[in-house]
């Protein structure tokens, strides 16, 4: 049965929007680099705090070789994370670049709209949110902020750390994903959406806080785990974007055919 | 009725400005990946759009690795713009012809 003729121009219509469309969803979407960032960030955080924990415990138990090894694993990975955040970036690139070198490079413009802030304001709001994170550390380990009733020292402590800093870090982070708009993708939206998620869960009382020895993965998950699981969906989203839009690049096009035969 | 414009035409480099018109900046490698033609064919084609001035060429290296990047130009924008009118004007014609 044939299609009515507005209903055809239509569908030629979008056929002809899918490249464009597929090819700016896969450019916003290409989120290896915060793949790597946030595995880096879970490397350097079980870097430094595996042998912190050994070394107490050690310590403790008189073992002063064991302790001075793990005083010195410490030092190092606080070197590499001293060289991480100097040369950090530059490494990160040059692995996404390393990744992404068959398929090829694809940049999607950075937003030039009359709200956008001056440039490097995306910078400065990183830096904001790493110095709120301190804080909140620093506030948390004077005993300000409230923390289980009942629980023991270690449980007491980081309760309530992670909703403290959801309520300055939710909105910076959706700042920062609205600044790399259109760069990045709306998918970059889920950071922020499961950190505040996760916050109102802790508040309401669901049983996700970790206690004991496991206290630092409290923060961890919420902020390098997130950020690993929206770069992971991120990077998905991507695979699928570049297999439609090499599946709509390759076919023939409907609108050449048209004009030969016309034109015939 | 207007023709449609005959760099935009050939099927590989309408669909090199399609992908283009979508995002800022695309590299070779990404060309040739994507659109699966061999790089003596897209370097051709890349010429050809260079030429009508459709294309802005950025050649750079990446260490010791040259590395090209394109960007559709403004008159990029615009022929393509004409091309999809062109052809819509073509397939109104055709469609009055059929009914």
């Amino acid at each position: 049965m044939s299609q009515p003729p507005n209903t055809e121009n239509q569908d030629r219509r979008s056929d002809r929007q899918d490249i464009p469309k597929w090819a700016r969803i896969y450019g916003q979407n290409r989120s290896l680099p915060l793949v790597i960032y946030s595995v880096f960030f879970l490397l350097l955080s079980a870097a430094l705090g595996v042998p912190s924990y050994l070394a107490g415990k050690s310590y403790q138990s008189g073992h002063m070789v064991l302790f001075w090894i793990c005083v010195a694993l410490c030092v190092l990975a606080f070197a590499v994370i001293i060289y991480f955040s100097l040369c950090g970036q530059k490494l990160i690139d040059r692995i996404a670049r390393h990744f992404y070198r068959i398929e090829g490079e694809v940049a999607v413009s950075p937003a030039k709209t009359a709200w956008t802030p001056s440039a490097g304001s995306a910078l400065v709001a990183v830096v904001a949110l790493v110095l709120c994170l301190f804080g909140v550390a620093i506030l948390n380990e004077y005993g300000f902020i409230p923390g289980i009733e009942g629980g023991g020292e270690s449980d007491r402590d980081t309760r309530y750390m992670q909703p403290v800093s959801a309520v300055f870090g939710v909105p910076i982070l959706i700042f920062l994903a609205l600044q790399m708009r259109p760069a990045v993708g709306w998918l970059a939206l889920l950071w922020p959406g499961l950190y505040g998620l996760h916050a109102v869960l802790i508040v309401a009382g669901a049983p996700i806080v970790f206690t004991g020895k496991w206290n630092y993965l409290n923060m961890l998950i919420p902020t390098a785990g997130y950020g690993l699981l929206t770069g992971l969906v991120g990077h998905a989203y991507s695979r699928y974007a570049l297999h439609r839009l090499k599946q709509a690049a390759r076919s023939g096009l409907v609108d050449s055919d048209l004009l030969k035969e016309s034109q015939g | 009725m207007t023709d449609p414009d005959r760099v935009i035409h050939e099927p590989a480099r309408l669909r090199i400005m399609m992908i283009l018109s979508g995002v800022d900046t695309v590299d070779f490698s990404f060309l040739v990946s994507t659109l699966g033609l061999t790089k003596g064919n897209i370097s051709s084609h890349m010429s050809r759009l260079e030429q009508a001035g459709y294309v802005e060429v950025r050649k750079s290296f990446n260490g010791k690795i040259p590395h090209t990047d394109y960007r559709l130009t403004a008159p990029g924008h615009e022929a393509l713009a004409d091309y999809w009118s062109a052809l819509d004007q073509i397939r109104g014609v055709s469609d009055g012809e059929k009914e």
